[in-house]
C-alpha cells in the first residue's frame, strides 16, 4: 500500500459528540424556565410530566430528543438551541409497550416547527411499524398563518411534492392499531385533526379543541369569540367530536389507560383475557321485553347493552 | 315542579290527568315527533297540578308542558 493512499489523520469528533449532549441537555428546558412556569400557572402540566404521569414509572424511553433548530456562532459553536416541539417514545402503560407523543406547548404554543412537525409524523409511522398503541396527548396549533418574517425558526414548513402525504400514516393507524388521544389545552389544525383521528377521546375542563383559532375566525367572519365558545367542553360533548369529558389532566390519562385494557395491541392479535365477574349462567330476563313490539316507540339501548356485556364493564 | 319537552313534535296523548297522582317515572304525556310515540315522564313522585297543554297541540323545545306538585 503506498504512502498516498493512508488515510488522512482524522480529527475527533468530541466537538460533534459534545454538540449532541448539549442539544439533548438543552432540549429538556423545554421553551426555557419563564415558559415552563406560565404553563405551570394556567394549571397545566408540561408534555414532559404528562408523559411521565401517564407511563410506568421510568419507562420512557426517549426518541429524537435532539432534534431541533440550532443557532451558532462565528466559531461554529451551538449558541442556542430551540428543541422540536413534539416529543415521543416508547414506554409501557400496565407492563404494555405503547408509543406516547405530544406537542410542546411552551415552545411556539405547541404550533410545529420543523423538527416537531417531522417528529409528529415519524411518532405514527413508528408505532405502525411496531404494531403498538399510539397515544397523543395534544396541546398546540396547526401551522402559523402569521408569516415566516426573519425569525429562522420560523421558516416554511414544505415537503417535497414526492413526500407522503402526512394524513395517510395517520389513517393506516386507525386500521391496525388503537390510537387513543387527549386534548389537554387549546388545540387547533393539524393536532385538531390528529385527536379527531382516534379510538378514543377524551378532554379536560380547560381544553378547546378549534379547527382554527379565535384571531383566524375573527379575520375571516368577523367575529369575536373566545376559544371555549369555539370548541369548549360544552360544544363537543353536544358535537360528539371528543368522546369524554375528564375532571383534570391524571383522570384523562387514566381514561385513556382503562380504555387500553379493552383492547388488543393491534389488529392482529387478540385483547387480554381476564377472570369474568358474571355468573355463566346469567340470564337477563328483561331483555325479552325492553324492546317495543311497535316501532314508534323508543327504548334505551344503555339499558340493552349493560344486560348483555358483563357487569359493571 | 316544571316539566319541560326535550324536543319539538305534537302531543298525541295526554295519560295524567289534572289532579292525579304521579309516580317517579309515570308517564304524563307522549308526543309524537319524527314518527316516534316520546313519552314525557315525572322525574319525582306528586300530583298533576296543572297541564298546560292539549292533545293536538304543536309544542316547542324546552316548552312549559305540565307542572308537577312534589
Amino acid at each position: 500500500m503506498s504512502e498516498k493512499n493512508q488515510p488522512e489523520e482524522h480529527a475527533p469528533w468530541e466537538k460533534e459528540i459534545d454538540e449532541i449532549h448539549t442539544r439533548r441537555k438543552l432540549a429538556k428546558q423545554q421553551g426555557g424556565k419563564a415558559a415552563v412556569d406560565k404553563h405551570h400557572e394556567k394549571g397545566r402540566l408540561t408534555i414532559r410530566e404528562r408523559i411521565d404521569t401517564l407511563l410506568d414509572t421510568k419507562s420512557f424511553q426517549e426518541i429524537g430528543e435532539g432534534a431541533g433548530v440550532p443557532e451558532y456562532d462565528d466559531n461554529g459553536k451551538l449558541k442556542d438551541f430551540q428543541p422540536a416541539n413534539f416529543i415521543l417514545g416508547f414506554g409501557q402503560i400496565e407492563g404494555r409497550k405503547v408509543i406516547v407523543g405530544g406537542e410542546d406547548f411552551t415552545v411556539r404554543g405547541g404550533s410545529p416547527n420543523p423538527a416537531g412537525l417531522r417528529k409528529s409524523v415519524y411518532t405514527e409511522q413508528l408505532a405502525l411499524k411496531y404494531k403498538v398503541p399510539l397515544i397523543r396527548l395534544h396541546e398546540g396549533g396547526g401551522g402559523s398563518v402569521g408569516g415566516t418574517g426573519n425569525d429562522k425558526a420560523r421558516r416554511p414548513l414544505g415537503d417535497p411534492v414526492f413526500s407522503e402525504s402526512r394524513f395517510v400514516p395517520l389513517a393506516e393507524t386507525l386500521s391496525s392499531i388503537p390510537v387513543a388521544t387527549a386534548a389537554l389545552g387549546p388545540v387547533a389544525g393539524l393536532p385538531a385533526a390528529r385527536l379527531v383521528a382516534s379510538h378514543f377521546s377524551v378532554m379536560t375542563p380547560n381544553a378547546a379543541v378549534l379547527i382554527a383559532g379565535p384571531q383566524v375566525v375573527k379575520r375571516a367572519t368577523g367575529h369575536d369569540m373566545t376559544k371555549e365558545e369555539l370548541g369548549g367542553p360544552q360544544v363537543h360533548l353536544a358535537s360528539g367530536a371528543i368522546d369524554n369529558l375528564a375532571e383534570d389532566e391524571a383522570d384523562a390519562m387514566n381514561q385513556i389507560t382503562r380504555f387500553l385494557s379493552y383492547v388488543p395491541d393491534n389488529a392482529w392479535s387478540f385483547p387480554k383475557a381476564i377472570a369474568p365477574t358474571d355468573k355463566i349462567d346469567r340470564c337477563e330476563d328483561a331483555l325479552a321485553s325492553i324492546v317495543p313490539t311497535s316501532r314508534r316507540q323508543p327504548f334505551q339501548m344503555r339499558k340493552i347493552i349493560e344486560m348483555v356485556v358483563d357487569q359493571n364493564e | 315542579m316544571q316539566i319541560k319537552s326535550e324536543i319539538a313534535g305534537s302531543v298525541w296523548k295526554i295519560i295524567a290527568s289534572e289532579g292525579a297522582t304521579v309516580g317517579a317515572d309515570d308517564v304524563i304525556m307522549i308526543l309524537e315527533s319524527m314518527k316516534m310515540e316520546i313519552p314525557i315522564t315525572a322525574p319525582k313522585a306528586g300530583s298533576c297540578e296543572k297541564l298546560h297543554v292539549s292533545e293536538g297541540d304543536m309544542i316547542g323545545e324546552g316548552q312549559l308542558v305540565a307542572t308537577l306538585k312534589i
